[in-house]
């Protein structure tokens, strides 16, 4: 696509310079040399050539806050997703965090010889062979041994989700041909190893048969969900995340949790709340725990800031400072635990939690955990 | 039937094992033609990121040569990259790999006998682990 497709295509020429985005943008908040208004408005003035050699492409977190807020209805992600493709191909990438290793990983599950090693999976859980429900592991069981420096405990929110899913007399299948969904693929425009992950991954649901697929991940959920039906058309199955899951299951069964008096705030993931406009199915799964209080934070809902870092790329101590911030926001309502529903959320802000003298003392955990907790 | 030869990677520290290398070139010494070296400035350079895009492409595999305990010239550089190179036997087991494909040795001796009898051994485990797309696709 050229530069003058993708400003049509993302109506960037309707933007009023007003501004809005740049003061809704959580990485101009804290760098004010970063403007999103700016970069838009880069892109009617200034050559192709000069605007994707510019390093600030990759500073964008996608995280929708500006989008989601423009009366001109520019679709900021979507002109980043397009400006990204385009850099690439002159070489002009992010830098990748942890030495690219994620990367990495996400390259080697295109190859044909990857099988997934299911042996996490406690004795205690029911997998089946065949089953209408399949459970999208993600990339848990990789994070679990990159982040285990900083006790992000990944893979807890999919043992979880394994449990609350047999717990509502689901038997899911966990499929060993599965790969990574291919996110950060996306967001980084690179195109190719996107649609070869996808592509595999639509066949491997195919040839499972199901009919429902869980995510204990929002960004997974979100890709399958709004990402794949734009290349392969409507999906021939459901996808739901588990907090919607458990969401439905409550209307129609009568289900009781234990009791507790844990005080918990909200965490919204990007790709849940603005992306999947779902910020209520997680609140009301929470409230369904007896004795559970729920204290917001100032930035909720659609309005939630983002955990600080996307597709591990160009972290930052802007990046870092986005998570401070957030992480004393949680602190103010009183809260001793903060809930989210996205395993890089919990990663990032651990990430920070775990740094020498940082003084904020909240537990953070995964929406899946606490209710398995609670079972 | 005719047998591939295994595709490997010796990343290895400039010092301990790259002069044993260096020896083995200087000695005349023969050792498997399929073996490539690359050279870093301490073994601690080694990540995860770096094996790993070895197996995609291709590799069958991948050894980590730094330099003896207590001799690394940048004080730890060997012990991460011992570290680093458990990681990723750890992701490898994740992903269905055999992590034997993968492995890390310590580099007391500057002879060029000892990198071969090293590259040797690992050779012949990788052939008898066999062709990476070929094997473990199965």
């Amino acid at each position: 696509m050229t530069i003058d497709a993708v400003i049509k295509k993302t109506n960037a020429h309707y933007c009023l310079e007003c501004g809005i985005c740049t003061g809704s943008c959580p990485i101009s908040r804290i760098n004010p040399n970063y403007s999103p208004r700016l970069f838009v408005e880069k892109s009617l003035l200034i050559s192709e050539d000069e605007l994707i050699r510019d390093d600030d492409l990759w500073t964008c977190l996608t995280c929708g806050a500006c989008s989601a807020r423009c009366p001109s209805l520019v679709d900021y992600n979507d002109f980043m997703f397009q400006m990204r493709q385009l850099a690439i191909e002159i070489d002009n990438r992010g830098v990748c965090t942890h030495a690219g290793t994620i990367q990495a990983v996400s390259s080697l599950q295109t190859k044909k010889f990857v099988k997934k090693d299911l042996s996490w999976i406690p004795k205690e859980l029911k997998t089946k062979q065949k089953s209408d429900v399949l459970f999208f592991v993600g990339c848990t069981p990789y994070y679990q041994i990159i982040f285990d420096n900083i006790k992000a405990d990944s893979l807890n929110a999919s043992k979880s989700t394994i449990k609350i899913l047999n717990k509502f007399g689901i038997e899911p299948v966990i499929s060993q041909d599965e790969r990574c969904c291919g996110h950060d693929s996306y967001w980084t425009g690179e195109l190719e190893k996107f649609k070869t992950l996808a592509k595999h991954n639509v066949e491997m649901i195919k040839n499972s048969g199901a009919k429902q697929v869980i995510f204990s991940c929002a960004e997974g959920y979100s890709t399958f969900k709004t990402v794949y039906p734009q290349f392969f058309g409507k999906l021939k199955f459901g996808v739901l995340h588990i907090s919607q899951f458990i969401a439905e299951k409550l209307d129609s069964e009568e289900i009781t949790l234990n009791e507790t008096n844990e005080k918990v705030t909200f965490h919204d993931p990007c790709r849940l709340s603005r992306f999947e406009k779902e910020s209520e199915a997680p609140r009301k799964v929470l409230s369904a725990i007896p004795g559970l209080e729920i204290l917001e934070m100032e930035r909720n809902r659609e309005n939630g800031v983002c955990c600080g870092s996307s597709t591990w790329m160009n972290c930052t101590q802007v990046n870092k400072k986005i998570q401070v911030d957030r992480l004393k926001e949680a602190e103010k309502t009183g809260a001793s635990t903060l809930v989210t529903a996205c395993p890089k959320c919990k990663i990032h802000l651990n990430c920070t939690m775990s740094d020498n003298g940082f003084d904020v003392k909240i537990k953070i955990k995964d929406l899946a955990t606490l209710v398995a907790e609670a079972i | 039937m005719p047998q591939n030869k295994p595709k490997i990677i010796f990343y290895c520290c400039e010092w301990n094992p790259y002069i044993a290398a260096d020896n083995a070139g200087a000695s005349e010494l023969q050792y498997p033609a399929s073996i490539k070296i690359v050279q870093l400035n301490c073994a601690g350079r080694i990540t995860p990121g770096l094996i790993l895009n070895a197996f995609v492409n291709e590799y069958d595999g991948v050894l980590v040569g730094a330099c003896g305990k207590g001799e690394c010239h940048y004080v730890s550089g060997n012990e991460t990259a011992g570290e680093v190179v458990k990681e990723t036997q750890e992701l490898l087991k994740v992903s269905g790999i055999n992590y034997q494909r993968l492995d890390f040795e310590l580099f007391t001796k500057i002879s060029g006998e000892y990198f071969v009898s090293v590259i040797t051994q690992f050779y012949d485990r990788i052939s008898q682990i066999g062709s990476l797309t070929e094997k473990e696709a199965a």
